[in-house]
């Protein structure tokens, strides 16, 4: 895989100890007629090279705002910035000017959406739709940036490139669109690849094609991925680390493993137990979590999820429990486990109760 | 493509006999125009000598048979008024409209994109209010009143015009044509503006405009490019429309400033009953107006490679 020299002039050197992808306490609020919507309200969270972190949670939960807001896409007014600081490999994004950040968008960090067919541009040609992001990037030639557009359309598997350069949009089938956006996305190396619920507009095959293409491509570049969805079957088989989010915050965080087996959250364990779960060869019955999720102009006093939650208590209602409530050693290699619940301990033991059954 | 374009122009053909038709048994149902009305009397005799030099005493099927087989030899025949051959002054009365239209739809289009995506890209901000405003007014106010207004207060000025106009002054096309340009794009350029306006900000919000965001191109490209493209397509929808009015003659604009094209001809043809001059003109309006349509749908297939002509 030949790699570009990127035209950026951002320094990624700056030692090993910054994580590639961090973002730290970031609030996204929206002021709207209805009042301030916290959309996101204080979110920490890194990603490093070759490494896979999932962001979970129902709509309306903020993960989608906070992918966003990392290449600017949210737009402001009505959106607005409390606080919070995303750096790519130590440094400050959001410190740099407009037009230093648009250099990073798209080569740095890219990011593919939900809905193929929508997210490209129905009037160009799907290759020119490409080439625009590797001209935007690279002084290169027309000529050249055609050949790389051939490269990218054949590494992400779509067949016949030479004709398919040339289509537009609604002649291609909506696996074969996300696919393109992925060599669109990947047109410069990025360092750090936002998916935004990839697969949720495709059907079932396709869905477990553009994870394995994604999964290829990701070891071919150790590219750091960040996997947006609400689907939590796809975050078991492809993530290395699990974000759970609920009203704008990330209620439980640490390895895929911890996250599925050693639930900490109230709101995790309802995840889980409304899932049916293919490793199990008894069934147990699901348990739906009951109610809406909270509005966002409008989040209950103390936790959150407290009025949907089958454990809580007074205490719940009166403080907001801070990420590092709970804090558990790694137990395969994927980073602390934490959570933000005062009733964990009940929690696991109903979690152990149910998985005894 | 070829085969779409060969079958539009077969359609032209039987929409003009359609139309000639229906011009021509209007006319006829319309009455005599050699018979007595009001202050003028003619004598039958001469009634009866008129008919029969005109062809009017033939049949109506004859007449109008006899008609289009000399259309398609571009000879209409000579006027009722002052016996001058039709063909003549279609040929300087459709240069002077086509240019007129010209000028007004080019000034139009700039005017009213240039505020429709002003508008769109900064929303509910004093600019936009303020394009909303103005182009509330433009569409408002009618044709007839930009127009008497203009004339009151510009023309004899400067480089405009006097009207009533004199014939021993010679005026520049370009000075003659300003003020109703200005008169007939007033409106549509407000109405462009609104169209435009709407148009950008709905494909504003769509997902490929995020997407040209996070490819991390300027904003410039993302609304002259990516949000132009899908937004122009019902403005040109509205200009072919607009264009293929205009180029039927602009029947109140070119009265009131005394502009020598199609609609100033029409009007006074109609008010004299002078019919070989009033057909020609109404079929050539209804048959640009069909060429513009089919142009205006081939455009279409070009802006939008969804549409497919067929």
């Amino acid at each position: 895989m030949a790699r570009n020299e990127s035209t950026t002039d951002f320094d990624l050197g700056d030692g090993p100890a910054a994580p590639l992808l961090e973002v730290d306490d970031l609030r996204v609020h929206f002021t709207t007629d209805g009042g301030l919507v916290k959309a996101v309200d204080g979110v920490s969270w890194y990603v490093d090279e070759g490494e896979t972190l999932a962001i979970v949670g129902e709509s309306g939960s903020g993960k989608s705002v906070s992918a966003m807001s990392i290449l600017g896409l949210v737009p402001s007014p009505p959106a607005v910035f409390p606080s919070g600081d995303i750096r790519l490999r130590g440094r400050s994004i959001l410190a740099l000017p407009e037009k230093q950040q648009r250099k990073l968008r798209g080569s740095e960090i890219a990011m593919i959406f939900q809905d193929p067919l929508t997210a490209l541009n129905p009037v160009f040609k799907v290759g020119d739709q490409i080439a625009e992001m590797v001209t935007n990037h690279q002084h290169v030639s027309k000529t050249v940036a055609r050949r790389k557009v051939l490269d990218l359309l054949g590494e992400v598997g779509i067949p016949n490139p030479g004709v398919r350069i040339n289509q537009y949009p609604h002649e291609f089938s909506g696996g074969m669109r996300q696919r393109a956006m992925i060599a669109m996305a990947l047109a410069n190396d990025p360092k750090v690849l936002l998916a935004d619920e990839p697969t949720t507009a495709l059907d079932v095959t396709i869905q477990a094609q553009i994870m394995l293409l994604l999964e290829k491509l990701q070891e071919e570049r150790n590219t750091a991925i960040v996997l947006i969805t609400h689907d939590l079957g796809l975050v078991a088989s492809h993530a290395d680390r699990i974000n759970v989010m609920y009203a704008g915050r990330i209620v439980e965080s640490g390895s895929c493993d911890d996250v599925f087996y050693r639930p900490q959250h109230a709101y995790t364990y309802g995840l889980l137990s409304s899932l049916a779960r293919m490793d199990r060869s008894r069934q147990e019955r699901l348990l739906p979590i009951t109610g809406m999720p909270p509005s966002l102009s409008n989040v209950p006093p103390g936790c959150p999820f407290h009025p949907r939650c089958r454990f809580a208590t007074e205490a719940c209602s009166e403080a907001l429990p801070p990420l590092d409530t709970v804090v558990l050693p790694e137990t395969d290699g994927g980073g602390l486990h934490r959570a933000a619940c005062i009733h964990s301990d009940q929690v696991q033991i109903a979690f152990e109760e149910r998985l005894a059954q | 493509m070829a085969k779409f374009i060969t079958r539009r122009l077969a359609h032209a053909v039987l929409v003009i006999i359609a139309a000639t038709f229906l011009i021509y048994l209007g006319l006829f149902t319309l009455g005599d125009p050699f018979a007595s009305s009001g202050e003028k009397t003619v004598p039958p005799e001469i009634q009866e000598a008129l008919r029969a030099k005109f062809g009017m005493d033939q049949p109506f099927f004859m007449q109008y048979l006899t008609y289009l087989q000399n259309m398609f030899t571009f000879d209409f025949g000579i006027d009722f008024e002052q016996r001058r051959d039709v063909a003549d002054m279609l040929a300087t009365a459709v240069p002077a409209t086509a240019r007129l239209a010209l000028f007004a739809i080019i000034i139009e289009v700039i005017i009213g994109l240039t505020a429709g995506i002003i508008a769109a890209v900064a929303p509910y901000t004093f600019r936009d209010v303020f394009i909303t405003i103005i182009t509330t007014l433009g569409i408002g106010i009618p044709v007839f009143v930009i127009g008497i207004g203009l004339r009151a207060w510009l023309s004899g000025e400067w480089i405009f015009p006097a009207v009533p106009r004199s014939f021993t002054v010679e005026t520049p096309w370009w000075q003659e044509i300003i003020l109703p340009a200005l008169t007939l794009a007033i409106l549509d350029a407000a109405f462009i503006a609104r169209l435009m306006r709407g148009s950008m900000l709905e494909v504003l919000r769509a997902d490929f405009i995020r997407t040209a965001r996070a490819k991390g191109i300027s904003e410039r490209k993302v609304i002259g490019k990516h949000a132009f493209r899908n937004s122009i397509i019902p403005v040109v929808t509205y200009t072919g429309v607009s264009l293929g009015v205009l180029l039927g003659g602009a029947l109140i604009t070119e009265r009131i400033f005394e502009y020598q094209g199609l609609g100033y001809l029409l009007v006074r043809a109609i008010s004299q009953h002078n019919n070989p001059v009033i057909v020609p003109i109404v079929v050539f309006a209804v048959v640009v107006f069909v060429l513009l349509s089919t142009l205006v749908d081939i455009l279409y297939a070009y802006l939008d490679p969804r549409i497919r002509l067929h």
